[in-house]
């Protein structure tokens, strides 16, 4: 059952021959086991989802199937608060804190029959304060699966290293500026950061208003649309969720239009260049691959002074009163300082920028399914190190600033190995309320490749 | 031997306000990486202010009046989308209490 799709999950559970209970259990078993050994969880809840377990088995039994989710167990990332255990978001100062009610992705997702059995650890306050190395969370340094030097990405850390080990089938993650993309890249895994809207974000911590997103992490982009079938949808509680409707469709689809980037591998590691290269000529079995040039505009700049005015402003109180000197990581307790020195204009003029980033971008996409490009520019960094980041404006990542800054959606899945032994990826970013054009085509090139059958041994 | 840092008035005078505000509960050690970072901030601000944008450029961020219409709770038996403001109703984030 470990590393199975829940799309083959679902249809054991449908048949009967697979029970909600054993799964559950499976997950249970291993999150208390393994979990530690990778620092991926917060809380295990075990009670809570044998309870949701046991009654998916009798609901199934009673002829009453919800989906494809009934019965699957997931992870949550611990800033989706849950009545039922504590909500830490990955920091020491808030390690104590509980909600008396649940995120609606939480709630959408019981709704849809799916088994809540754990709190998944993260990087503390999901990275916006400046983090730039692996510890920045008071549960410890996510460990890779992968390698045990290695990290797993951030800020939906405990979100990756848990599918990738196995622990749960699939997990929710958050991503404001790569925190799904990130993980599901360095772990070898499917992640799915949806249009911004697209999901609710109730009960979700904020980090920046204008740039959260909610998003599944699994072992394919087809799992990743089945969860987002039952995450996505308008809410009352969230004004900027979108009321588009939206369904999965798996349907095959077989000519696609992709575009990459001018010198998108600038900056990358030469095995992730080397398997983008290669993903390429897979992609040209799809369809047609152009090279295009964007805009010139300061995508990076525009996006990371949203961000960093947004989250400082959001942890105003905890970043006055001295608070942020109980974080983790040394950097976070004093880089939001700095934030009081950008100018009001400075940010306005950044969301007036937004908007021609928008129009443009879009112009571009307009003309394809897809832009295409590398997951992430290296393998995952080595725990114990400063790693580059372009939140940090140690590295590039135009593909980043312009999908979170546009709030648009893209997946990321498997396209190899680097010299470190480590997966790489390739990541498929559309236009906005794209999800099902973009997941069609990395469910084709998984359809093409085997990356994604491949798992860790460690552990 | 690091570098001198060249002088950057603009940069120097946001860093004071992040000193003065800050200054107390920071080492010297911290105060020189936080003058850094703000240098960076400042040249991150330098390309962003030359882009010429017109008059019609709004931020791209919705804001409408608030007015607030009861009930607030969500009813599922007498929800009618097509009449319902989610401008009316209160932030994603607050629940049915803050956080502490």
């Amino acid at each position: 059952m470990i590393f199975t799709p829940v799309r083959e999950l679902a249809g054991l559970v449908r048949a009967r021959k697979v029970s909600p209970v054993e799964l559950a259990e499976l997950s249970l078993d291993r999150l208390e086991r393994l979990g530690p050994k990778y620092n991926a969880v917060v809380t295990v809840m075990r009670e809570h989802g044998l309870t949701q377990a046991r009654r998916a088995e009798g609901e199934i039994a009673a002829g009453d199937y919800r989906g494809p989710l009934h019965g699957i167990p997931y992870g949550a990332k611990d800033l989706l608060a849950t009545a039922g255990a504590p909500t830490t978001w990955g920091a020491a100062p808030y390690k104590d804190q509980r909600f008396d009610f649940d995120a609606t992705v939480i709630r959408k997702l019981e709704e849809a029959g799916a088994v809540l059995v754990a709190k998944l650890a993260m990087i503390e306050l999901a990275g916006g304060m400046g983090y730039r190395q692996p510890t920045a969370s008071f549960t410890g340094p996510c460990i890779n699966p992968w390698d045990a030097n290695a990290w797993t990405g951030g800020s939906s850390s405990g979100s990756g290293a848990a599918v990738a080990a196995g622990l749960v089938p699939f997990a929710i993650g958050s991503e404001t500026w790569g925190s799904i993309l990130s993980p599901a890249g360095y772990c070898g895994l499917a992640g799915l950061r949806p249009t911004y809207g697209r999901v609710s974000r109730h009960g979700a911590m904020a980090l920046c208003w204008t740039l959260d997103k909610l998003g599944p992490l699994a072992q394919t982009a087809d799992d990743c649309g089945l969860v987002l079938d039952a995450m996505a949808g308008s809410d009352p509680k969230d004004p900027t969720a979108s009321d588009r409707p939206y369904r999965y469709d798996a349907a095959d689809r077989k000519e696609f239009s992709f575009g990459v980037i001018t010198n998108v591998t600038d900056g990358c590691e030469d095995a992730v260049a080397e398997n983008f290269a290669r993903s390429l000529g897979v992609l040209r079995k799809m369809g047609t691959v152009e090279e295009v040039t964007l805009p010139d505009l300061p995508y990076e700049q525009i996006t990371r002074t949203i961000l960093q005015v947004e989250a400082a402003s959001a942890f105003e109180d905890l970043i006055e009163s001295g608070g942020i000197a109980g974080l983790t990581a040394p950097e976070d307790r004093t880089t939001p300082y700095a934030r009081d020195a950008i100018l009001a204009k400075d940010y306005l003029k950044a969301m007036r920028l937004r908007g021609v980033m928008a129009r443009e971008i879009d112009r571009v996409l307009g003309r394809f399914d897809a832009l295409v490009a590398p997951g992430r520019i290296n393998e995952a960094p080595v725990l114990g190190q400063e790693f580059r980041s372009a939140i940090s404006a140690t590295a590039k990542d135009v593909m980043g600033a312009v999908g979170n800054g546009a709030g648009l959606p893209a997946v990321c899945v498997p396209n190899g190995f680097g010299a470190r032994g480590l997966p790489t990826g390739i990541q498929f970013m559309g236009r906005a309320w794209e999800e099902n054009t973009i997941l069609a085509a990395a469910r084709v090139y998984q359809s093409l490749t085997d990356w994604h059958t491949r798992h860790p041994k460690f552990g | 031997m690091s570098e001198p840092v060249k002088p950057d008035p603009e940069a120097d005078a946001l860093f004071e306000i992040v000193r003065q505000r800050y200054g107390d509960r920071l080492t010297l050690e911290q105060l020189e990486e936080l003058r850094k970072i703000v240098r960076a901030q400042v040249e991150a601000a330098r390309t962003i202010r030359p882009v010429r944008l017109t008059n019609a450029d709004e931020p791209m961020q919705r804001f409408a009046p608030y007015r607030e219409e009861p009930p607030l709770t969500f009813d599922p038996l007498t929800f009618d989308p097509l009449t319902f403001d989610p401008l009316t109703l209160p932030s994603p984030q607050r629940g049915e209490r803050d956080a502490p």
